[in-house]
């Protein structure tokens, strides 16, 4: 073998290799990005028994509680089944949904869904607090007296009055955090304050408290985190109460379950904002069944843990492809996946010895069968070929140059893809649809179909068949490659790795031995003598 | 006879990285691939070429063309100037007319001038081209058997493709047309290839599609002993041919002409592999042999029986 190509051969391979050990396990940078679900399929139900139960003990409305849009997530739709009529049903406050009492239907369960988009918070959106409202939200009237004094003694301990409103949001947080003890079951307040323990509800409770003790305007209100979403259908979450605190002109959520005290993590959804004294059975199970699904999955490595690890290790920017927009990465994810096609095709043409029709024509449909999936792309590919070669025949008799003849397979295709999307809308088979849009790979397939014919006649069925079905064999391999999410990403995460198919591929560029097919093409000439 | 083991067979990637990468330079490419200049080339240095008739660069020059070759009434060969393996070749073999215009009688059908014209459109098109690019059409002289040859080869015109190396002829072989290969001489597509002895040029063994066969597939004609005529004539004209073209491994394809003899048919610089299966051995310890033992200062003739003498 060459040296000098063995030598660069064993660099390219080696040298990303090594950045990526030393980033992985010297900065501590994940090898994968790390994946978090964005959209969430909410559903919360009330059965028919617990409708009774409550219709009789409600006071005016009945409450469904479905998150409302805030800072930290989007409510893209909602709906409510039975559908009862819109009016009966309001958003009170832009908190939450409730349903006046004599409109409540008792005959069946109540359902109520919604989608829910997750987000970074850039902006904090601001709410002017009147005087009526601010008076409310400093109001513990509802704390009897023994509590009362229980709660002036723990608010002396903790805070002095002159510290700032910061300060002494920060000191009764991290009290809450540090030294609340949660426990099952219902107790009075005045045990709450004195022994640091309750239920999530006394635990918002004692905080929301405490802060108005300090002229904060706070309120309690409602969320579930999601901690396990290995089983898809039915994932965990923990339902919990936690406080709102109005700070420079717009509500901050606060909670002991959050990392950063301050800032919701990706897998708390806010439920209902507010709730009044009288909301406490939404932490009863038996009337609200509420569900939580993944919707949509998406991957990503923040940019800020990127930056953070340059600046504590003083080492030159890492380049990393998040710090591009999300249309632009989609792009670079498929872009990436490119150079390992080639690698596979080269393994193939150059170690197997399979002949393809094109050199790129398989890259480009495991491309195709990646955007849509194998089935579908391959029905429209087959549909797409077949049509090409029926043309081709019927265009013969025309006696058409050639190019003008391939502009108008072209365009027949074309009408095809609005056709196939068209029908298969209508059929209601939207994966097929969508896949038309990213068709257009198979567009640059028709440039081949011309081939093919000529080929079929040139060389006959025999020889085309073989370039065919080694086509089809390497679309097939590459796109298998291709679903390996792992790979992708890994190589999204860190495209240095790139290098490592440029040295696989000066290593099958110097292979100068046989192909696998050569042992049986030439098998007459070194068996049996 | 020599037998070869899996080491001495000439492989895809090894004859593309040790003999056509070093050894084929991509600038002299064009003066075999196109098979206009090799036949500009042949003739401006006396070497026996199928004559030309006529050089078709542009879509509007066919009308024309067609016009003059109406007048080729026994008939003459359509071949796109950069074809490959053999594609877009059209043997037409007469030309009557019928009704006024002239029809094409050629080995697979019969054209009309619509039809004909269309066929030689596409080549200019680049659909048989090397690399799909626009192209030329050149129309050459038909070859006749001579009747030694059309005797093993009633069919159509069979060639002897000889392997020169750096100037050495090392193999050879004559490829035979047939029902199955729809009369080319390709072997992929179902040609007989006949291993020829160099010194000789002697069959000594055929394949069809990879495996030995001894007999001619359409006529049982036995294969093996037949002689070539004019063998040495053959062979010089292969030595001249890879002296012009400069490519070091080099495919040399002759006809021989019942009446001009061999001809130089044209050149390729990425000669195949089958003819090791049509020689029975393998071309890697003649290539060895050429690169270790061979006099680097021997004149052209002086080539020929060095080869014979010593591969």
């Amino acid at each position: 073998m060459n040296m000098r190509a063995l030598y660069l051969g064993v660099f390219f391979v080696i040298t990303p290799i090594v950045i990526v050990t030393y980033k992985v396990f010297v900065l501590d940078m994940p090898f994968l990005p790390l994946k978090s679900t964005d959209t969430w399929n909410y559903e919360v139900q009330i059965k028919k028994s617990a409708v009774k139960r409550l219709k009789n003990s409600l006071q005016d409305e009945l409450f469904l509680p479905v998150p409302p849009s805030a800072d930290y997530q989007t409510v893209k739709s909602y709906k409510i089944s039975p559908n009862p009529e819109l009016t009966s049903v309001y958003r009170k406050k832009d908190k939450y949904l409730a349903i006046s009492k004599e409109n409540v239907i008792i005959n069946g369960d109540i359902k109520a869904a919604a989608i829910i988009t997750r987000t970074d918070a850039r902006k904090t959106q601001k709410d002017k607090l009147s005087k009526s409202e601010r008076k409310a939200y400093l109001d513990i009237s509802w704390v009897d007296e023994q509590g009362f004094e229980d709660l002036s003694k723990l608010n002396e301990s903790l805070v002095s009055p002159r510290e700032s409103i910061k300060d002494k949001i920060n000191k009764i947080s991290y009290f809450i955090t540090d030294e609340f003890v949660l426990t099952p079951g219902d107790s009075n307040f005045s045990d709450v304050v004195r022994l640091f323990s309750g239920n999530s509800l006394d635990q918002a409770r004692l905080f929301t408290a405490l802060l108005r003790l300090n002229k904060i305007p706070s309120r309690i209100s409602f969320g579930t985190f999601i901690t396990d979403t290995s089983n898809k259908k039915d994932v965990r979450h923990i339902r919990a109460f936690l406080n709102e605190v109005y700070i420079n002109g717009s509500w901050k959520l606060f909670s002991s379950e959050f990392k950063d005290l301050d800032s919701p993590p990706d897998n708390f959804l806010l439920i209902q904002r507010d709730i009044d004294q009288n909301l406490t059975l939404l932490a009863s199970r038996d009337v609200y069944k509420i569900t939580v699904r993944p919707n949509q999955t998406v991957f990503y490595d923040s940019r800020e843990a990127v930056e953070n690890i340059v600046n504590q290790n003083n080492v030159l920017p890492v380049i990393s492809l998040y710090t591009l927009p999300l249309p632009l990465q989609k792009v670079f994810y498929t872009l990436l996946l490119i150079p390992i096609g080639t690698l596979v095709l080269c393994f193939f043409r150059n170690i197997v010895g399979i002949t393809t029709f094109g050199v790129f024509t398989p890259i480009l449909l495991s491309l195709f069968f990646l955007e849509t999936s194998l089935l579908v792309g391959f029905i429209l590919a087959t549909i797409v070929g077949l049509f090409g070669v029926a043309l081709h025949y019927s265009l013969n008799r025309l006696y058409l140059l050639a190019v003008p003849r391939l502009s108008i397979v072209l365009t027949f295709v074309v009408i095809i893809y609005i056709v196939v999307a068209l029908i298969s809308e209508q059929l209601g088979l939207v994966e097929m649809a969508a896949s038309v849009i990213s068709a257009f790979p198979i567009v640059i397939i028709t440039i081949f179909t011309e081939r093919f014919v000529i080929k079929l006649q040139e060389e006959g069925i025999k020889n085309t068949t073989k370039a065919f079905l080694g086509t089809v064999t390497v679309a097939i391999c590459s796109f298998l490659i291709f679903s390996i999410e792992a790979l992708g990403l890994a190589v999204f995460n860190h495209p240095e790795l790139l290098m490592i198919t440029i040295g696989l591929n000066i290593f099958i560029g110097t292979y100068s031995g046989f192909r696998l097919t050569e042992f049986f093409r030439f098998k007459d000439l070194y068996i049996n003598r | 006879m020599k037998f070869s083991t899996i080491n001495d067979i000439l492989g895809n990637n090894f004859r593309i990285r040790n003999l056509i990468l070093p050894h084929n330079h991509r600038r002299d490419f064009p003066l075999v691939d196109n098979k206009v200049k090799t036949s500009q080339l042949a003739l401006a240095n006396n070497i026996p070429t199928p004559n030309t008739l006529l050089h078709i660069r542009f879509h509007g020059e066919v009308r024309g063309a067609i016009t003059q070759l109406r007048e080729f009434k026994n008939g003459f060969v359509v071949k796109p100037g950069r074809g490959s393996q053999g594609g877009g070749i059209l043997i037409v073999k007469a030309v009557v007319e019928h009704g006024g215009s002239p029809l094409f009688i050629t080995s697979k059908e019969d054209m009309t001038e619509y039809r004909f014209r269309h066929y030689i459109s596409g080549i200019l098109s680049g659909l048989y081209s090397l690399d799909n690019q626009a192209d030329e059409a050149i129309i050459q002289e038909l070859i006749i058997n001579s009747p030694n040859i059309s005797s093993i080869s009633p069919l159509g015109v069979p060639d002897i493709r000889i392997i020169v190396f750096q100037g050495f002829p090392i193999m050879a072989m004559l490829r035979i047309p047939t029902n199955v290969s729809g009369g080319k001489g390709n072997l992929h597509l179902g040609a007989v290839g006949c291993g020829l002895d160099l010194k000789t040029g002697l069959i000594f063994h055929s394949i069809q599609f990879d495996r030995e066969v001894t007999n001619h597939p359409d006529t049982r004609l036995k294969l093996k002993g037949f002689q070539i005529e004019n063998w040495s004539t053959v062979l010089s004209l292969s030595a001249k041919a890879s002296l012009l073209a400069r490519i070091g491994y080099l495919g040399v394809d002759i006809v021989i002409d019942k009446s001009r003899g061999p001809l130089l048919l044209e050149m390729n610089a990425r000669p195949g592999l089958s003819i090791q299966l049509a020689n029975n051995r393998g071309l890697k310890p003649l290539l060895k042999k050429i690169i270790s033992d061979a006099p680097l200062n021997l004149s052209p003739n002086e080539k020929i029986p060095w080869a014979l003498e010593n591969l």
